[in-house]
């Protein structure tokens, strides 16, 4: 296996993003192939990641720690490894990332800092998903943050300024309140153990707020009152409702790769943050809080649902889906069973495909009508019947039909909520069945807007619009190709997660 | 050969892919593709039904995912009654799929429409194949994706589109129950098998009140799939569909799914009276509501599509009472006059150039004489005329609901009978006899279209003589071996007679109005005129659920939206407001003059040096 | 030895009179001088502490040079950044460059 696999993986995109400052803006397929070799080398690293994991571990893999920043008695590490819940993130994101800018290839103006911005995006997300120090995993949840403010207010729709200023404010606050619920366990901690312990590490810490020893100076308000500190940080990203108001605007005037990477990628770092440290650091806050997140996801599901029923705006009418669909994530982490947080990596994975899916879709009809206002669509099947095939099948996939992704997860989700112990969560099954009466009503969105855009009559105006082209196949056949891969052999996806996802529940559980 | 059981759906996926990569280079010659799959597929299921005839059942299956300890399989099971299901559902398809040829020959989307097909037949087989309720619901999903796409064919039609979509959300709603109905099933048994689950009941491992539960959830599914009252307003709205497609899906198979489940999962319901009671109750409920909204329609294919919900609704009525055979043998015979009478009137609708309204036909008989006397026999078949299939097969579901003995239920069924009879035959009268009231002249079809009528015609005579007391009943030895689905009843010669009588009256009054028109059709409309317009609108029960589901769901829809909008995003817009607000206005008392700013900051500074001082003493 | 407290009076007083002359005095050449006066008082105390602090030593000799150090480029590139005002506004007069306000 290769050395620092890791770091390879993860820094690799910035050394193609500095390759493309290097050369001259005007080569812009230069620069595009550049940017589409880099994403690929990564992808092929992060696949020798995948199959080198050892599936019967629960622990870090490929780690790589070395000491960093001294600052007095804390030490900063530079930690990297993965387990079976970041491993499957990672290949999301160099997947994506790929797909996403072969996608991009359409941008025309300023080509040169597009792909930097999407390349450096990568490294921050591959980053986060890596990152084993709070500190370093701050460091690359901020990250993100530049490159996408960025990537909105440059080569955004029409409202595009004041959507990217939102996002950036509302995703700084989450990380501020984030790096202030990082200090107080990493101080909480180095207290607790008499000064003798000052660490950053994600598994170290968990070792210190886990330790029964030390639990005296460590009061269930104050893991509680973080517990609560971190939900915050990471609802923004998820998004969790209320805080959610930032992702529409910024979904909606993103350009279409860059829509592909926030929806596909970017939402999952929250999910991930809430498992990861959330969970890792206080599972028994976990359970303190199932009943709470629980119920955060049914509102999510039914919400986001309801919304998007009265969408006239294709585009806007995934952003509110996207929401929807993270709901279940929520109904899983929430029941602290074995399948419920499967069921909620799976639907991270899964909604990553399908909704980049979507988004392309979109993306690749507006190209070509000008149009995203559902009422003006409408024929679709007639004037580009390829593109209306793929629509509909990502909407199918995306309501949950098996035999691709999102019913597998769905069904994992659910059987862990009508599981959870009536301990952690009482009325778990009333919360469930709440959460499945949301399933009805995706279908019904996603049906009325497939009703009137692909099916119907076709406007006169869009005959003899060009179908499908070569470079456009990559993506849907890809992201579809992916999600009907995991929805009929789910157990590759499975074998990866299950013993980390034992190891989780254990811990809360004990 | 039953070890090669999966490939009888594997057939119809390779023909579906070879049609998704090559239709349109093949063009009409996509159908030859579909109909050597379906017939391999059928030889294959004939041989599988031989070998398993006095076999074993024989069961594979592979690894599939696992979370926790948890590990579930997927694989295929030759059982009794999927072998019958696969010969019903192969045969039946093929014969749509050369029937077809001709009917949808014109369409330049031939090959998608033979892909569809395709795809359905794979999932139908599939489901019938699954060895746990898991597969069954993945499959079950699917054909209800194809039941979409096919109903929404001819997606350029308003109503076929707004139909796929409704067939699809409603049978989406008794998916949840039923996924639900899975998912406290696996939950109380930790198994998605068959076999599990009825040990777990026999062990007396679930409480009585979860086994409701669960079996009701499951129900629920059936309920959708089958179009059983209240969720079966999709199925006349499909019939917006091709006819074949209306024939294979919405008649013969996908629509008997809900049958088939409760069929397999019945030792499960068995063990709730409940549950069975509900079954029944539900059944006999839908079979004379859709029977009397049959009695009045006017439309060809509706009125075949009422009275599939109509006969589905004798199933479950079967399945209820106990009657485990009685319901899945006339699923088998309703599978075959069903088809018979749907591509019957396809056949007629495509001889009067697209037509669906039996006012504006009449005398076919003379005109179309292949699809008139198949005709005539799927409609004594349905109506239940000795010795065709359908008597047999009826006369076991009374047999069984007068051994449940609930004298309600009973009447029910027989009125149900009698209006079956007439409404068939006045359909049979108005189309077929008299004189043609349309204004192109029908002819009839060729070889393709009539070689399928022939072959459900024959079937519609001779498929209820596998269950007859002359066979020794051997469908029910087959069926109900190393399955505990209790005693089933039989009726005897009186029961038959009684049966029988009633078909005859029904035909008989058909035949007084709407054959030799001793009364007038007006007569009964126009002395029962509330009655008759409730009917006509199918007991308003679109506009009911418009006013009850669709606009509270939109309305709440609107009223979220704006509450995201206004008071959510208000809020926070608000904030951005009053921060920048403030900013501006405090930058307006600024007056550019750092020196005016160094003076501020010195006093600032010994302020607080002042503070210090006085407070924590901290330089003291 | 005089007490190291008289070098620090005269630091303070040094120190005041600059401070007084960078908050009133209008002209930017004269801000500047009193600039250059509150850095020299700041020098002053340094090297009163370097010979008669409570432990003398040579560092704060070093840190004066330091400050003169910067005390000459800061003249340079103040009286350049002068130059140029003046070019462009025509005024050296401080009451009437008011770019920090808010417009």
């Amino acid at each position: 296996m290769i050395p620092n696999l890791l770091t390879w993986i993860v820094f690799f995109p910035l050394v193609g993003a500095l390759l493309i400052l290097a050369i001259p803006r005007e080569q812009k397929n230069a620069i595009r192939s550049i940017a589409a070799g880099t994403s690929i080398i990564t992808l092929i690293l992060s696949i020798l990641a995948w199959i080198g994991f050892d599936r019967s571990q629960s622990g870090m893999q490929f780690v790589e720690s070395y000491s960093w920043i001294n600052l007095g008695d804390f030490q900063i590490y530079y930690d990297l490894g993965v387990d079976g819940l970041s491993m499957p993130l990672l290949l999301l994101v160099t997947l994506i990332t790929t797909l996403s800018i072969t996608a991009s290839f359409n941008i025309k103006e300023r080509v040169k800092e597009y792909f930097t911005w999407i390349l450096i995006l990568m490294t921050g997300l591959l980053g986060v998903f890596v990152a084993q120090d709070l500190f370093l995993f701050f460091l690359f949840f901020e990250l993100t943050l530049i490159p996408v403010f960025f990537l909105i207010s440059i080569w955004g729709g029409k409202e595009r300024e004041p959507a990217s200023i939102k996002f950036l404010i509302y995703n700084g606050l989450g990380s501020a309140v984030m790096v202030m619920a990082f200090i107080a366990l990493a101080y909480k901690a180095f207290e607790a153990t008499a000064f003798s312990h000052a660490t950053f590490n994600i598994s170290a810490l968990a070792d210190i707020f886990s330790n029964p020893e030390v639990s005296g100076v460590l009061t269930d308000s104050l893991k509680a009152g973080i517990f609560l500190a971190l939900l915050i940080a990471f609802a923004v990203k998820l998004p969790i409702i209320p805080l959610h108001t930032w992702l529409p605007n910024a979904y909606v005037e993103a350009p279409t790769g860059v829509s592909m990477m926030l929806a596909g990628v970017l939402s999952k770092m929250g999910a991930y943050g809430l498992l990861r440290i959330s969970y890792g650091i206080l599972p028994d806050q976990a359970v303190n809080f199932a009943t709470f997140i629980a119920i955060l996801g049914v509102v999510n599901i039914l919400y986001g649902a309801f919304i998007a029923l009265v969408q006239t705006d294709l585009k806007k009418l995934i952003a509110y889906s996207s929401i929807s669909h993270l709901g279940i994530v929520l109904l899983g982490v929430a029941s602290v069973t074995e399948a419920g947080i499967q069921g909620a990596v799976f639907q991270l994975v899964s909604h990553g495909f399908i909704v980049a899916l979507l988004f392309f879709m979109v993306g690749a009809i507006y190209e070509r009508t000008n149009t995203r206002t559902i009422s003006e669509l409408g024929g679709l099947s007639k004037s580009v019947p390829v593109l209306a095939g793929f629509m509909l099948a990502a909407a199918m996939a995306s309501l949950g039909l098996p035999g691709l992704s999102g019913f597998v997860s769905e069904l994992l989700a659910f059987i862990g909520i009508f599981g959870a112990s009536a301990e952690i969560i009482p009325a778990a099954r009333v919360i469930a069945v709440v959460g499945a009466i949301g399933i009805i009503f995706t279908a019904a969105y996603l049906l009325w807007a497939m009703q009137r855009t692909t099916f119907g009559k076709m406007d006169e105006k869009y005959l003899g619009l060009p179908d499908a082209r070569p470079m456009e196949y990559i993506p849907m056949i890809g992201l579809l190709g992916l999600s009907l891969l995991i929805g009929v052999y789910p157990s590759i996806l499975s074998d990866v997660i299950n013993t980390t996802v034992i190891d989780i529940v254990s811990k809360i559980g004990g | 050969m039953i070890q090669n059981a999966w490939l009888i759906p594997v057939f119809p996926l390779i023909a579906f892919v070879v049609l998704l990569l090559f239709g349109r280079v093949l063009r009409e010659k996509a159908a030859y593709v579909g109909i050597t799959a379906l017939a391999l597929s059928f030889i294959f299921a004939v041989a599988v039904l031989f070998e398993r005839i006095g076999g074993e059942t024989y069961t594979f299956v592979v690894d599939w995912i696992t979370f926790g300890e948890s590990t579930v399989t997927m694989g295929y099971e030759v059982t009794p009654l999927n072998a019958m299901m696969l010969i019903v559902v192969t045969l039946v398809s093929l014969v749509v799929h050369i029937f077809s040829r001709d009917y949808m020959h014109e369409d330049d989307r031939i090959h998608v429409f033979y892909s569809y097909l395709g795809l359905f037949s794979f999932s139908m087989l599939g489901l019938v194949l699954a060895p746990n309720i898991l597969q069954l619901f993945i499959f079950w999903e699917l054909v209800g994706l194809c039941s979409f796409l096919l109903v929404g064919f001819w997606y350029y039609k308003p109503e076929a589109a707004s139909a796929a979509k409704k067939a699809f959300l409603t049978t989406r709603v008794g998916d949840v129950g039923l996924l639900i109905g899975i998912v406290l099933l696996f939950n109380a048994t930790g198994s998605f098998e068959y076999a599990d689950a009825f040990a777990a009941v026999e062990a007396g491992l679930i409480s009585d009140t979860m086994v409701t539960v669960i079996a009701l959830c499951i129900f629920l599914g059936a309920v959708g799939k089958s179009a059983q009252f209240p969720l079966h307003v999709w199925l006349p709205d499909a019939m917006e569909g091709p006819t074949p497609v209306s024939a294979l899906i919405h008649a013969a198979t996908m629509v008997a799914a809900g049958v088939y489940l409760v069929g397999v999962m019945y030792p499960f319901f068995l063990a709730s009276d409940t549950a069975l009671t509900i079954v029944a109750y539900v059944g006999a409920i839908t079979a004379i509501f859709a029977a009397t909204i049959a009695l009045v329609n006017h439309d060809i294919k509706r009125i075949l599509a009422y009275s599939t919900i109509s006969q589905l609704g004798f199933m479950m009525l079967a399945l209820g009472t106990a009657g485990y055979v009685a319901g899945l043998f006339h699923l088998m015979t309703h599978a075959f006059f069903k088809a018979l009478l749907f591509l019957g009137a396809g056949s007629v609708i495509y001889g009067v150039h697209h037509r669906q309204d039996i006012r504006e036909m009449g005398g076919l008989w003379r005109r179309m004489k292949v699809t008139s006397v198949t005709f005539l026999i799927g409609a004594l078949a349905i109506a239940g005329i000795f010795p065709l299939a359908g008597f047999w097969s009826k006369e076991e579901i009374f047999a069984s609901v007068l051994a449940n003995g609930d004298p309600f239920l009973f009447a029910i069924a027989l009125i149900t009978a009698f209006m079956t009879a007439f409404y068939m035959f006045r359909l049979f009268f108005k189309a077929f006899t008299g004189e043609f009231r349309g204004d192109h002249e029908p002819h009839e079809n060729n070889g393709f279209m009539t070689l399928p009528l022939i072959v459900l015609g024959i079937l519609a005579v001779v498929a209820g003589f596998v269950n007859a007391p002359f066979t020794g009943h051997a469908l029910e030895g087959f069926l109900t071996e190393g399955i505990a689905v209790g005693e089933q009843a039989h009726g005897g010669f009186g029961l038959a007679v009684v049966s029988l009588l009633i078909a005859i009256g029904g035909i008989f009054l058909a035949w007084v109005i709407y054959g030799k028109r001793s009364i007038s059709e007006d007569f009964l409309p126009g002395k029962f005129r509330a009655a008759h317009r409730l009917l006509m609108n199918k007991y308003f029960m679109d506009e009911l659920y418009t006013v009850v589901f669709v606009r509270p769901c939109v309305g709440i829809g609107k009223a979220l939206y704006a509450i995201d909008r206004f008071i959510v995003d208000g809020i926070v817009n608000l904030l951005a407001v009053v921060t920048r607000s403030v900013g501006s206005g405090l930058g307006k008392r600024q007056t550019g003059q750092f020196q005016t700013y160094g003076v501020v900051t010195i006093i600032g500074g010994i302020a607080v040096v002042a503070l210090a001082f006085m407070l924590r003493g901290y330089f003291g | 030895m005089m007490p190291v407290t008289l070098f620090l009076a005269l630091g303070a007083i040094l120190f005041c009179i600059g401070l007084y002359g960078v908050l009133t005095r209008r002209h930017i050449v004269v801000v500047l001088v009193c600039i250059e006066l509150m850095l020299n008082s700041v020098n002053i105390n340094l090297v009163a502490f370097s010979s008669v602090g409570p432990v003398a030593n040579v560092t704060g000799q070093v840190f004066s040079l330091f400050v003169i150090t910067i005390a000459a480029a800061e003249v340079a590139v103040g009286l350049a950044i002068l130059i140029a005002l003046y070019r462009n506004r025509a005024s050296i007069d401080v009451i009437k460059h008011d770019l920090l306000r808010s417009s």
